[in-house]
């Protein structure tokens, strides 16, 4: 199996086959991180279909100094922040409460209440904290891949994940 | 380590972004503090119900409707997947029928070049068909073919 920055290398040189394995290899992530920051499915979509075309415009100029996921999420990042620009305050799409939304296993009516108010906190901090607090709980990104995807360093992603948890208990507490 | 200091280093401490001698110094300071002790929990408490934030499923076709925007300069829409195909291919002999119009205009054109070969790799291969932009890159400024050039150049 070829490694991502082999086969961006190939997709530079005009192998789209390569590119669409690249793709399918980063889309469920790239979705989820796009889709958990920007609360709507079609947006989501949107924002990393753009996020990939633009990594293959860019694709000539790529040069592996980093992992590829982590150019990818920078992408995502830039894209999520011009869809929020332009849309704040985002409407949280509605998740009817049982019901399974289709990114993971079937939650009972108390998880779903409790997932919803979570969602509705996490949508509600700003961008940056929202984006690094996305990335470090499911991506499993260490500081300093985030710092990177961020563009700015570890030290200030430690400090936008002690704001965000902050601020999310506090809201939690104002939600119940 | 006093409190206001473990408070601060909780968060890093629970993500394991500590290095092991202030870890360590964490972890005492825990282990004898009740107050920091609660607010552990309520931090690991906090992180679940993080975790419980669900995903969205992959679109079907997504890899392939990238790839084909990419081949084509034209964002993929879903739609319901029984119609993606039709969408597609219509789109696609649309784009047949341009560039056969285009080939004819520039063949017949006054101002007609000869010309060899694709244009740089501008990337207009898909799937099975080879669209050869090469041959129109030498048309008449207010020729079709230069029109839909500039069609290309705005959809990057």
């Amino acid at each position: 199996m070829l490694e991502d920055e082999e086969l961006m290398m190939r997709a530079a040189e005009g192998d789209m086959a390569s590119f669409e394995e690249l793709v399918e290899r980063h889309q469920q992530s790239a979705l989820n991180v796009a889709y958990r920051f920007l609360g709507d499915r079609q947006l989501a979509e949107d924002a990393v279909q753009d996020a990939f075309l633009k990594l293959l415009a860019a694709a000539p100029r790529y040069r592996p100094t980093a992992r590829f996921r982590t150019y990818l999420y920078n992408v995502v990042w830039h894209l999520c922040v011009d869809v929020y620009r332009k849309r704040h305050p985002l409407p949280l799409e509605e998740v009817p409460l049982g019901e399974d939304p289709g990114g993971g296993p079937v939650q009972s009516v108390e998880e779903a209440e409790r997932a919803a108010l979570v969602r509705q906190a996490v949508q509600e901090l700003p961008p940056r904290q929202r984006m690094a607090l996305v990335l470090k709980h499911f991506e499993g990104l260490s500081y300093e891949e985030i710092g990177r995807a961020l563009d700015c360093s570890s030290t200030a992603v430690d400090a936008l994940l002690v704001r965000a948890k902050r601020r999310l208990q506090e809201r939690l507490k104002e939600l119940r | 380590m006093n409190c206001q200091d473990v408070a601060e280093k909780l968060n890093a401490y629970l993500d394991g972004e500590l290095g092991p001698q202030a870890a360590a110094l964490v972890r005492e300071h825990l282990e004898g503090c009740a107050q920091c002790a609660a607010r552990l929990r309520e931090l690991e408490g906090l992180n679940r119900a993080i975790g419980a934030m669900q995903g969205m499923p992959t679109p079907a076709g997504f890899a392939r409707r990238v790839r084909l925007a990419a081949a084509t300069g034209i964002p993929a829409e879903a739609g319901p997947a029984k119609w993606a195909w039709g969408g597609v291919l219509s789109r696609v002999a649309a784009m047949l029928v341009a560039a056969t119009g285009i080939w004819v205009g520039v063949t017949l054109g006054s101002t007609a070049n000869s010309v060899n070969g694709y244009v740089d790799a501008a990337g207009l291969q898909e799937d099975d068909l080879d669209l050869q932009v090469g041959a129109v890159s030498a048309a008449p400024a207010e020729s079709v073919a230069a029109a839909y050039l500039a069609l290309l150049d705005e959809g990057e």
